[in-house]
């Protein structure tokens, strides 16, 4: 259980960070944080060593997007990794060597991995430069989500009575914390409601598509360590929510 | 005792391997209990090395020596400093066989001493992520030093972080499993083939659980191949045995015509272009008045027959296919008409391989090439891929018989429907099935004509399973 929600506190300990000392450490720490779960991806998936460059340059986009994010320059931030590494990339791969066999698996491979894993979190990166209470609300909002997913995922139900019971037992918290939260937050009340009535419905999409594909990387969940998928399986519910979530607010609040 | 150098490890290279690489470590406590050790791993790149000296206590740092190759880093002055100060290796010249007396004294004088070595029997770094053939040095020392433990350990990742021609390293997770220690009693070949089997096996655990880009098909289809004479009732056969496979899987018959059936129905499917070509040849061939003008449409509808095989698996991959008369074996069995002298068992073998690409150990000058020049052609024009069937059925049935069945369904005979060339063909058919039997172990059941057509058609089935039911257990032993 401590394992499950472990990364939740990563998440927190960069936004104290964040909050008590500079933005520029928390931008620092999302960073180190983007490294990590890249670097557990591309562990994971079959790549050929022509893709070399590629994985590099996908490592080299952390820093640029983190550097937009603390520079508060979000068209930049929203355009470097899908549209300059997603064009970049395929072409230092087709530079790097001949063999062109399995070069569309390549590129598409890490730029999922690209899109998902930094791109994502680099949302909730831009949405803690905004606020850091927001960044907080969402954090504890996939926090209630995981823990009632957790708890029943241990019962045995059919799977869309599962669904509902995720979502039911998870919206009357997050509902109810979005609108405590309304103060520090500056979100009005009606849109935390709607906040807290969509993240749940967000994260249970994010995470079926998640858990879909970690079955294909051969992650297999009661038995994750480091570099073999505990990372990604950990942070498999800001993936979806965190975009969305910030896209909501830049839309109707902003 | 701690020095400078145990500083650098432990504030430098330690936290580039943890930060910037990442390392699984399993079975750490199989090296933790022990003083002394020899390491034996894999190597397939340049950070194994960095790998290792992670994994040992800090006081094992300073009493480890690496076995490395002198040549190698004595490329560049500042990086033979470099790897002297950090690792202390002793150094091998490979391919220097006076200098090996040497190496084993330094060997020696480090093991008395009670120091540790690391050594990578491979010799080289090896292909990613392959297992290379282990050199007998390790055999050697430990058949001297029989008391000193062997700590086999497994090595993945590094292949993809630093592969072989490569410069920049990339950041990839790294996996450590170390085997439990061992002491050998045997001769140094018996120690080497052992240590090698331990490292493969745990290899195999490692890379069993990894993403694959291409998905492995579960079920492999499985072709079924019903030889036999013109008249010998084969077609009847195919087609029944066809259906009744089709009752719990997918099954596809290639005989005159393809069809599909599931769940003991025909399927409709989409019409091959090569289907169509292959009835025109088909029909041109039978219409044939010699023997010297069917040969180049027969054999052109036999290719034709084995493309359309690779097309049905392709875009159909059924669980069956059953084919009324194997391509590669009827074009192996039709050489008796042509050039009776030379059919022999050992001709007939040669062929197969030539025509199934199995032909490694054919010469280029064989004499078979000569006598058959078609197989040099079809070796030149890249047509030497054919399918050899996974089951073959031969269904024996007296050549008179057969032609009196000709005769009964009143069509005109085609050239080779006579009592003499069919009981030549009965012959080499035989030959051919005694062959892929006996040395390519492919299973082969003769059948006997004379019996009805339900109990043909049930001995076929019942061997068929027998079969399958042998192949599903050798997979689950394998697993």
């Amino acid at each position: 259980m401590g394992c499950y929600l472990s990364y939740s506190w990563v998440f927190f300990l960069i936004l104290v960070i964040g909050d008590l000392f500079s933005f520029y450490v928390a931008t620092w720490g999302f960073g180190i944080l983007c490294f990590f779960i890249l670097r557990e991806y591309f562990s994971l998936v079959d790549l050929r060593p022509q893709d070399r460059l590629g994985i590099l340059a996908s490592y080299f986009s952390i820093p640029f997007m983190m550097h937009f994010v603390h520079t508060d320059w979000y068209n930049m931030f929203i355009i470097t990794i899908p549209v300059y590494s997603f064009l970049f990339i395929p072409f230092l791969i087709s530079i790097t060597g001949k063999d062109y066999n399995g070069a569309i698996y390549s590129i598409g491979t890490i730029d999922f991995g690209l899109f998902l894993f930094v791109f994502c979190i680099g949302h909730l990166a831009y949405l803690s430069f905004h606020s850091i209470w927001m960044a907080a609300m969402l954090v504890l909002n996939i926090m209630i989500c995981d823990l009632s997913a957790f708890l029943i995922d241990k019962k045995t139900y059919k799977k869309w009575q599962e669904i509902m019971f995720k979502y039911f037992s998870s919206i009357s918290f997050t509902v109810i914390l979005t609108m405590l939260l309304s103060g520090w937050t500056g979100i009005p009340i009606n849109h935390s409601i709607i906040l807290g009535l969509m993240i749940p419905a967000i994260v249970l999409i994010g995470n079926h598509t998640i858990i879909y594909f970690e079955k294909d990387l051969g992650i297999v969940r009661e038995n994750t360590k480091p570099g073999r998928g505990l990372i990604i399986d950990n942070i498999k519910s800001i993936l979806y929510a965190a975009p969305v979530v910030l896209h909501y607010i830049r839309y109707f609040i902003f | 005792m701690f020095t400078f150098k145990t500083l650098v490890h432990l504030l430098i290279l330690r936290p580039i391997v943890i930060l910037l690489f990442g390392v699984n470590v399993f079975g750490r406590e199989n090296l933790y209990r022990l003083n002394r050790y020899i390491i034996v791993a894999n190597h397939n790149s340049h950070l194994d090395i960095l790998l290792l000296f992670y994994l040992l206590p800090l006081k094992q740092i300073n009493k480890t020596h690496p076995v490395a190759a002198m040549e190698y880093f004595s490329k560049s002055k500042i990086i033979f400093r470099l790897v002297r100060y950090l690792f202390d290796p002793v150094w091998i010249k490979r391919g220097d066989t006076e200098y090996f007396t040497e190496f084993m004294n330094v060997v020696k004088s480090k093991l008395d001493d009670g120091h540790n070595l690391i050594i990578f029997p491979e010799g080289s770094r090896g292909l990613p992520g392959e297992v290379q053939h282990f050199k007998t040095g390790i055999g050697r020392i430990s058949e001297q030093y029989r008391n000193i433990p062997i700590v086999p350990v497994f090595i993945s990742g590094t292949e993809r972080s630093l592969p072989r021609r490569y410069s920049i390293p990339v950041p990839i997770w790294n996996n450590i499993t170390i085997g439990p220690p061992q002491l050998f009693k045997g001769s140094y070949r018996e120690i080497t083939h052992s240590l090698e089997d331990t490292i493969k096996v745990i290899a195999g655990k490692e890379f069993a659980g990894r993403h694959k880009r291409k998905t492995k098909r579960t079920k492999p289809v499985i072709t079924i191949a019903v030889l036999g004479i013109d008249g010998s009732g084969k077609s009847t056969l195919s087609k029944n045995i066809s259906k009744s496979l089709s009752s719990t899987a997918c099954s596809a018959l290639v005989s005159d015509t393809l069809e599909f059936f599931e769940n003991g129905r025909t399927r409709h499917t989409q019409p091959f272009v090569t289907e169509n070509i292959r009835h025109m040849v088909s029909d041109y061939a039978k219409n044939a008045k010699s023997l010297k003008q069917y040969k180049v449409p027969k054999l052109t509808e036999l290719l034709l027959r084995d493309i359309l095989l690779n097309e049905i698996k392709r875009w159909y991959s059924p669980d069956f296919i059953i084919l009324d008369g194997s391509p590669v074996l009827n074009l192996t069995s039709w050489a008796i008409l042509y050039k009776e002298n030379y059919f022999t068992d050992d001709v007939c073998h040669k062929a197969i391989r030539i025509l199934c690409s199995l032909d490694e150990s054919i010469a280029k000058d064989d004499p078979i090439y000569k006598d058959f020049p078609e197989l040099s052609a079809l070796k030149k024009i890249k047509l030497n891929n054919m399918n050899l069937p996974d089951i073959v059925l031969f269904l024996d049935v007296n050549p008179q018989i057969a032609v009196d069945r000709i005769d009964k369904r009143g069509q005109a005979k085609q050239v080779h429907e006579t009592t003499d060339k069919l009981e030549k063909l009965r012959k080499a058919y035989l030959t051919t099935c005694n062959v892929i039997r006996d040395k390519m172990k492919v299973p082969v059941y003769i059948l006997k004509g004379d019996r009805s057509i339900e109990e043909t058609l049930s001995e076929a089935t019942d061997f068929i399973q027998k079969i399958l039911k042998e192949e599903l257990n050798n997979e689950k032993s394998k697993n």
